[in-house]
């Protein structure tokens, strides 16, 4: 794993966010580096600092200080147009409550990405989704709207809306938060499966003891600093 | 990409069917409102238009003399155009392709009498030629065709210009007591009445067309002539019906005395262009007859009626246009503004994946100019068959100063829907656009979690 390149390196990254008067620290000084094709865990107590750390690696929240490469780009310096470009092509997210469109199925759902991906032709968006769909097993309910869908099949519709750009990176913030202990085994498994099928790299975050063994790599986070990490 | 944006946008409106039906019933019925305005302005202002045009003999362009409409009432003689000005006037008018035809017109005042009593009197003198084709112009019947039934008679063009027909306004008919009009009399001799106050005297002046028209001259005497009462006609405003005659111009000149006129009418074929027509002519008639006053025919000294009713039509018009901008602003602002807070973490999904925030907004806009453009359709829809309705019901209304009522009438007019429909959907993007725009500039992480609320 260590001859892999690098995709995600932090360098002293600081964030806090200012609730009424009182500054509150969510990130203090966060150093990380992620190889390519790693499959890791972001492991720590509510409100340690994972989901930020998940958001600036995701470019979808700015650090107060430090730096961020992602797969070579440094993002703390790119304008908003440039990092929605860099989020489209080279990252996936899967959120603890799915975030699917109910007005559209599902096979729209999973499209929604490449719509705005000039690098993919349109001509391929379907082969691309039923793909992407087949990948996580529910391709037979492509036209299924998400009201339809079970909560594990909801998370496997985000999974494949995540993968079906072929991201370099999928971040995933509390996966398996909204699903009962079965269904959290399948999704890591799935995510297990995809991570080494696809050779995608995934972080995600979680609190849940039970999945931690499977993991490649665990990232421990308290008080907004990493505490510890081993592969 | 702008398909399946379009096609999203069009399923969002959908989720909540309560909302898009409110806000779209509120745009609908605004629109509505605006339309039956817009409706009932544009036919006063053809109806207007084209009386004073044709009815008034204003034209389209009005030659007079320098200062004339201020001076003419004081010194008729010194402000009416002379012979070698109309000759001028003949000259410049010639090769302009836009003019249709022209007129030669005289007004005064004088004294008419029926044997026993006399009532003051306004005449017209009107080219008989010129005024057939005047009161029979298309324009003029299609805005105007309540005239036709307020005439009675035979138009005086029908008869000889040495006869000196006369049709008088319906007021001034029953002031003089004539009841019956030439054709109705079979040419009857004028009658002699001995005693004014005879009880059968009314029943005489009925059975008599025969009217005298007495009018100081523009050479200082006392001029008078016979006239034959052959049309009666409703001027449709209460203050000249009472006072109206219209005659051919000889006639009038003769009994003035003169072979001056007070102006010349000019209309046009095509009077969208009448501000080139106008400087066309103005330039030739600058170097011909250069004491002369070129108008268009909106000059407010030219139509005052028009421009006094119009100018009260357009703000009411502009009013409820304000109040329907208030409505689809308020109700696209607050129907947006309420969705995109329910969606604020779908927003942060979108940008998560790699939307930016101008095809957020699009999306947003897209909605907005959907639901709007679905109800104005409604709208017109709705306007239209009202207006249709109100038209076949004839319901007839008494404005004041409007001689015999006129009918509640609506025009639609689809250049005014269409303008109006833009208006609206501009007024719908825009306040789109301000609910959107502060939300997609959220920070991502917060919208997606729905800390921002």
């Amino acid at each position: 794993m260590k001859s892999q390149p690098t995709i995600i390196q932090l360098k002293d990254v600081k964030k806090s966010y200012r609730l009424g008067e009182t500054i509150v620290p969510a990130l203090n000084g966060v150093s990380l580096e992620l190889k390519r094709g790693e499959f890791t865990a972001v492991v720590g107590a509510s409100g340690s600092g994972k989901s930020t750390l998940l958001n600036m690696v995701g470019c979808i929240d700015d650090p107060d200080s430090g730096s961020i490469m992602v797969d070579d780009v440094e993002v703390t310096t790119l304008d908003d147009d440039s990092k929605s470009d860099l989020r489209n092509r080279k990252i996936g997210f899967i959120f603890q409550s799915f975030n699917l469109v109910p007005v559209l199925n599902v096979f729209e759902n999973v499209e929604l990405p490449l719509i705005i991906n000039p690098e993919v032709p349109r001509s391929t968006h379907k082969e691309r989704v039923m793909q992407a769909l087949k990948d996580v097993g529910i391709d037979h309910l492509a036209k299924n709207l998400p009201d339809q869908l079970s909560g594990g099949q909801r998370q496997r519709v985000a999974i494949a809306r995540a993968l079906a750009g072929n991201p370099s990176l999928v971040l995933a913030d509390e996966p398996t938060a909204n699903l009962d202990s079965v269904n959290s085994h399948r999704i890591i498994d799935l995510m297990l499966e995809l991570n080494e099928r696809r050779a995608v790299t995934f972080l995600f975050s979680t609190h849940d003891e039970k999945l931690m063994d499977r993991v490649s790599r665990k990232i421990h986070i308290a008080d907004g600093l990493i505490t510890g990490s081993r592969h | 990409m702008n398909k399946s944006v379009a096609k999203l946008a069009w399923r969002n409106l959908r989720r909540n069917r309560r909302r898009s039906m409110a806000t779209g019933m509120a745009i609908a019925a605004g629109f509505t409102a605006f339309m039956i305005a817009a409706g009932y302005a544009f036919r006063v202002e053809r109806v207007l238009a084209n009386y004073t045009n044709y009815a008034l003999h204003v034209g389209h362009i009005g030659i007079y003399k320098k200062n004339a409409l201020e001076m003419f009432s004081i010194k008729p003689n010194e402000f009416a155009l002379t012979m070698e000005e109309q000759n001028a006037i003949t000259a410049a008018v010639q090769g302009l392709s836009n003019v249709e035809m022209t007129g030669r017109y005289l007004t005064s005042q004088g004294l008419m009498g029926n044997g026993c009593k006399t009532f003051p009197f306004v005449a017209t003198g009107v080219d008989l030629s010129v005024e057939s084709r005047v009161m029979n112009h298309p324009n003029l019947l299609k805005w105007n065709d309540h005239i036709t039934v307020h005439r009675y008679g035979q138009p005086i063009w029908t008869f000889p210009e040495d006869m000196g027909a006369v049709a008088l306004s319906e007021g001034l008919a029953k002031l003089l007591g004539k009841t019956k009009i030439h054709e109705e009399l079979a040419g009857g001799k004028p009658v002699m009445i001995a005693d004014c106050s005879a009880p059968n005297a009314r029943e005489l002046f009925g059975a008599d067309a025969n009217v005298q028209l007495a009018a100081g001259t523009w050479d200082g005497t006392l001029g008078a002539l016979d006239g034959e009462f052959v049309m009666r006609f409703s001027t449709g405003l209460v203050e000249t019906n009472n006072t109206s005659v219209v005659m051919s111009i000889n006639h009038l000149q003769k009994l003035l005395n003169t072979d001056k006129v007070t102006n010349v009418s000019i209309w046009l074929k095509e009077p969208l262009f009448m501000s080139q027509t106008l400087s066309e002519l103005k330039s030739r008639l600058r170097k011909t007859a250069p004491s002369l006053d070129v108008l268009p025919w909106t000059d407010e000294r030219l139509s005052p009626y028009y421009s006094g009713t119009m100018h009260f039509i357009y703000v009411l018009v502009g009013f409820i246009g304000c109040v329907l901008a208030v409505v689809v602003i308020l109700s696209i602002f607050n129907s947006a503004t309420m969705t995109i807070i329910e969606r604020s973490q779908e927003v942060g999904m979108f940008r998560s994946v790699g939307y930016n925030r101008k095809t957020i907004r699009s999306l947003f806009i897209l909605e907005g100019l959907f639901l709007t453009f679905a109800s104005v359709i409604a709208g017109a829809v709705l306007g239209l068959i009202t207006m249709f309705a109100i038209n076949l019901l004839h319901i007839s209304i008494n404005p004041p100063g409007v001689a015999g009522g006129i009918d509640l009438q609506f025009a639609p007019n689809a250049l005014i829907i269409m303008a109006g429909a833009t208006i609206v959907g501009i007024l719908g993007m825009g306040s789109t656009w301000i609910a959107v725009s502060g939300v997609v500039r959220q920070n991502i992480a917060n919208l997606v979690s729905g800390a921002h609320r």
